[in-house]
């Protein structure tokens, strides 16, 4: 408790300039180094998917088989329709991935582009975009989920877009405060007395400001993306049966959690997986980038 | 200071070779090195030395309050006759604000924002065991001490409704209100301007004499030590290189880092010349080279510099010095 | 020494002006401003929902018909098109709506034939007594664990805490639902939602358990959040200078860190908590579902997917309602904190 109550004078030795690049550092993070070690298998296992290298049809049914435990022939078990669990927790995973790969592309887009008009230019552009971005976050994010997959229909790209809107207005406001903050330093003033063009200034010096932090968000966003998905998913508002989706299969898993253990725990753990790597990145990546919010 | 006996009066706090180092993985960074200092009572001592010399850390050494992993590695500091490194916190806890109080250098983050003014000096008081209305009543008292306006209304006020000025009022009064018998002050007028400065010097010099309060003043500035204190420390590199009386000092330091900064002054008589500079700057907390750590900008170097350190050796005037060429052999 | 024997003449600067009285109508102002800007928010949110409703394919006929709306006359088909205003111009679709709502009507729900204020009334106690407790819980073990983190960093209680905290974050709450429920069934063969909602009036202690479990897996990963936010904001405040003078007069150091610490910490642990808040509210429909609960995020889920409009909007504007008034709260409660506010 001592420690907690003593602060020291900033003792200021000169810490030997870190040459080594972004990755080095973000692997010598130990979040970040889980994190990319979890990532890197779940990316891997989507890939593997994605070039049918699964050990069964994800969607091939299996009336004899149904319901059978961890075993040599089927690793994570079957579920019951007999269908192999861990191929169909491999086409989900890929599933996922896509999924908040367009939300997330489709946040970062719209979310860059209002958050550095709103902290360029300011203004009314910036009230406007602002309050755009508080109605938006008003908004509970399922609910414009709901409404936009039960309007389009239910697809994995519906979600996506439904996700990335949600989204969007933390992008713009995570985006906005450091490109107001670049804006009025000081060397971005003197570019503009030296007579630069409004473009160049911000092409070359706003944009680079912004995109360590942009780096970051875009992971943790990526996580968030994962985890709201599977949400949608579990409650039936993502791609319908047959459809091999980590929500749905928890969903199901749940129901007959009390025979089939496997059925509920491997997908639950795949999503658990995905969202903890895109995380640990996101903290590492944060912590490697500016070492004084590292936190011990 | 010698008291009705002839005697000097012992020292109401005694640095003994103090060291402070910083833990690493590695092993420990000195900081401070083998510092020795005695402040008398009633004595105004400065000490003086460049932004990372070590002055302040001494100063927190001194209280206590260094945290991890910066700590004492070796030496003594004894207040009276108790011994404070390696003392216990309760003890410490004690002494903090009672006998030993301390003014930071900057008034904008020594307040809580949070908290109203008068209300973080009482709590120090009731933290020594004042009953509450006593604290409030001191308190008042500690704020008018410090020549502030309407000490009722004064004592409701938040920080950031004060300027910088009256904000180290503020520390001051409550560093007195606890009645120590030293004073720390880590560069507490740095960070205002010059005029209010005067006034915080003059009030804590009134209030030094007549409370006969013993002071260590810390300070880059050498302008300040020389209005302010009676006997001057330089540091340099986490060492004492020289003390002595101001005026001694001032009028013929026993150090070369001392007459080069007394050098580098701007004047405003005499011909107009380029600032002194010392050229080079002082070395890194974990790469102090063998020997003297001037040795390297100094004028005065000779041979033995680089191999042995220098000791702080009593010169002629009261002035100690940790040099191996004495003045009379300096070069121009 | 007392303040006459100290006295010599006062010198220095002048007091703030701003007297008690001006301070007060000053947050008050403030209050109002933000009130105004909630009731935009509100009228925005309003017609966003409304648009995209409308915008989708299919309308109400469809909805509750199905395929028989192709079986219905021309006639028939006016009629239902008069009845639920469709075919008339958005604006006007929307002044309707608008208007009876400021009446205190909401419409009738095309599903059941209820009306939505009352599908509404008895759904919302469920809701908010849920969204309370997960509140609670999140903040008692986020603040608290936080605090116990913060207090020896790098020591095995932080490491635990912040694992932990992470296992909270990346669990989404549908899996901590439904791990709990399959691990209470199956395992202790407790099924307390086997039994219909019982109110907190009817039956008390039927009712905590009820809400219990929902509200601790919402609680959770609020609870992470609010770990990880005190934790910081802990550690940062401890580097401050008043920290140090604060011990420096020879304050104990719990009394430092309650008093001072904490206190400050407090300013980004709001700011969390409103935030969370807003996760909350979505993670209500998925909570409620798998706990089978009669609240606002059930009937949210079930009106959209049966294109009940009027529900679905009823329940959008007081979600939003409901997240507004939490912003407007944090906001009322930095001021209490933070007197610099106050200005």
């Amino acid at each position: 408790m001592a420690q907690l109550a003593a602060a020291e004078p900033l003792v200021v030795t000169r810490v030997a300039a870190s040459r080594r690049s972004l990755a080095a550092r973000l692997w010598s993070q130990p979040s970040g180094r889980a994190g990319l070690v979890i990532l890197a298998i779940m990316v891997l296992a989507g890939l593997a998917s994605l070039a049918g290298l699964v050990p069964d049809n994800p969607d091939a049914q299996n009336p004899a088989a149904t319901l059978r435990g961890p075993s040599a022939a089927h690793l994570f078990g079957t579920d019951q329709y007999g269908r192999d669990v861990l191929s169909r927790v491999m086409a989900g995973t890929v599933l996922s991935l896509q999924t908040a790969l367009l939300a997330v592309a489709i946040c970062a887009v719209l979310g860059t582009l209002g958050g550095v008009a709103a902290g360029y230019f300011g203004g009314v552009i910036s009230s406007v975009v602002t309050s755009i971005a508080d109605l938006l976050f008003a908004i509970p994010s399922i609910l414009l989920a709901l409404a936009i997959v039960s309007g389009l229909g239910a697809g994995w790209q519906n979600t996506a877009i439904a996700v990335g809107i949600s989204y969007t207005p933390i992008f713009i406001r995570v985006v906005r405060g450091p490109v107001l903050a670049i804006r009025n330093a000081d060397y971005v003033k003197a570019a503009q007395v030296l007579g630069f063009s409004r473009r160049r200034i911000l092409f070359r010096h706003v944009l680079p400001g912004v995109g360590g932090i942009l780096a970051v968000q875009v992971t943790l966003a990526l996580g968030w993306a994962v985890l709201i998905e599977a949400s949608l998913d579990f409650l039936g508002l993502g791609p319908p049966p047959p459809a091999a989706t980590l929500g749905l299969m928890v969903s199901d898993g749940t129901n007959i959690a009390g025979i089939a253990w496997w059925s509920l725990a491997f997908p639950a753990i795949a999503v658990v997986l995905l969202v903890l790597g895109f995380t640990l990145t996101g903290d590492g990546l944060r912590d490697a980038l500016d070492p004084s919010t590292a936190n011990s | 200071m010698t008291d009705r006996n002839g005697t000097a009066a012992s020292p109401v706090l005694a640095i003994r070779d103090l060291s402070v180092g910083l833990k690493t993985r590695t092993g420990i960074t000195e900081l401070v090195r083998s510092v020795s200092l005695d402040i008398r009572p009633g004595e105004r001592v400065g000490l003086v030395g460049e932004s990372g010399s070590g002055k302040s850390l001494t100063m927190l050494a001194v209280m206590g309050l260094l945290a991890s992993p910066v700590c004492v590695t070796g030496g003594s500091v004894t207040l009276g006759s108790t011994e404070l490194v390696g003392a216990p916190d309760r003890q410490l806890r004690a002494l903090r604000g009672s006998e030993i109080a301390m003014v930071y250098q900057d008034p904008m983050t020594s307040l809580d924002p949070l908290q109203r003014v008068g209300e973080q000096i009482a709590e120090g008081l009731r933290a020594h065991g004042t009953s509450r209305s006593e604290a409030g009543e001191r308190t008042l008292a500690a704020l008018a001490e410090v020549q502030l306006p309407d000490p009722h209304r004064l004592a409701r006020t938040y920080p950031h409704e004060l300027s910088g000025g009256m904000r180290q009022r503020v520390m001051i009064a409550a560093a007195l209100a606890g009645n120590p018998r030293l004073l720390l002050a880590d560069e507490p007028t740095t960070a205002l301007d010059v005029t209010i400065q005067r006034q915080i010097l003059s009030l804590v010099a009134r209030i030094q004499r007549a409370r006969n309060l013993a002071v260590l003043w810390v300070t880059h500035d050498l302008g300040v030590a020389a209005q302010f204190v009676q006997r001057l420390a330089v540091m340099y590199a986490g060492r004492m290189v020289e003390v002595g009386p101001t005026a001694a000092v001032f009028s013929a330091p026993q150090h070369p880092y001392t007459a080069a900064l007394l050098a580098a002054v701007p004047s405003t008589t005499g011909e107009r010349s380029a600032l002194g500079q010392i050229p080079g700057s002082p070395p890194e907390p974990g790469s102090f080279p063998p020997g003297c750590s001037f040795a390297s900008r100094c004028r005065q170097a000779r041979q033995g510099c680089t191999q042995t350190e220098p000791a702080l050796e009593e010169r002629e005037g009261g002035v100690a010095a940790a040099c191996f060429v004495p003045p009379a052999e300096w070069q121009p | 020494m007392t303040v006459e024997q100290a006295g010599a003449r006062p010198v220095a600067g002048r007091l703030p002006t701003g007297s008690a009285p001006n301070r007060s109508r000053a947050l008050v102002l403030r209050i109002i401003a933000r009130i105004g800007k909630a009731v935009l928010t509100l009228v925005g949110v309003a017609i966003i929902v409304f648009v995209v409703l409308r915008l989708l394919p299919g309308n109400q006929i469809t909805a509750s018909l199905g395929v028989n709306a192709g079986l219905l006359t021309k006639a028939q088909y006016a009629d239902l098109a008069h009845f639920y205003g469709i075919g008339k111009p958005l604006p006007q679709q929307f002044a309707q709506w608008a208007g009876a709502l400021l009446h205190g009507n909401m419409g009738v729900s095309d599903q059941s034939g209820r009306t939505v204020t009352s599908l509404i009334g008895a759904a919302l106690p469920v809701t908010l007594e849920l969204a309370v407790a997960a509140m609670l819980i999140g903040l008692i073990l986020g603040v608290g664990a936080g605090a116990i983190a913060a207090a020896a960093p790098g020591r095995p209680a932080d490491r635990a805490a912040r694992v932990v905290a992470l296992a909270g974050l990346g669990v989404p709450s549908f899996v901590i639902g439904s791990g709990l429920v399959a691990l209470l069934a199956a395992v202790f063969h407790y099924f307390p939602s086997s039994e219909g909602f019982a109110s907190l009036a009817s039956d008390p202690w039927l009712n905590i358990q009820q809400i219990f479990w929902p509200a601790l897996t919402l609680g959770l990963g609020i609870g992470a959040a609010i770990l990880r936010t005190t934790r910081g904001a802990m550690l940062d405040v401890a580097k401050e200078g008043f920290v140090r003078a604060a011990r420096g007069r020879g304050l104990q150091p719990r009394l430092v860190i309650i008093k001072h610490v904490l206190r400050n910490a407090m300013i980004p642990i709001l700011t969390m908590s409103g935030i969370q808040f807003g996760y909350l509210l979505g993670g209500t429909v998925v909570v409620e579902q798998i706990f089978v609960l009669p609240g606002l995020g059930r009937l949210l889920l079930t009106s959209v997917t049966e294109a009940d409009f009027a529900v679905a909007q009823g329940v959008t504007l007081v979600f939003a309602l409901g997240f507004i008034l939490v912003n407007l709260l944090t906001d009322v409660l930095y001021a209490v904190v933070d007197p610099r506010l106050r200005a």
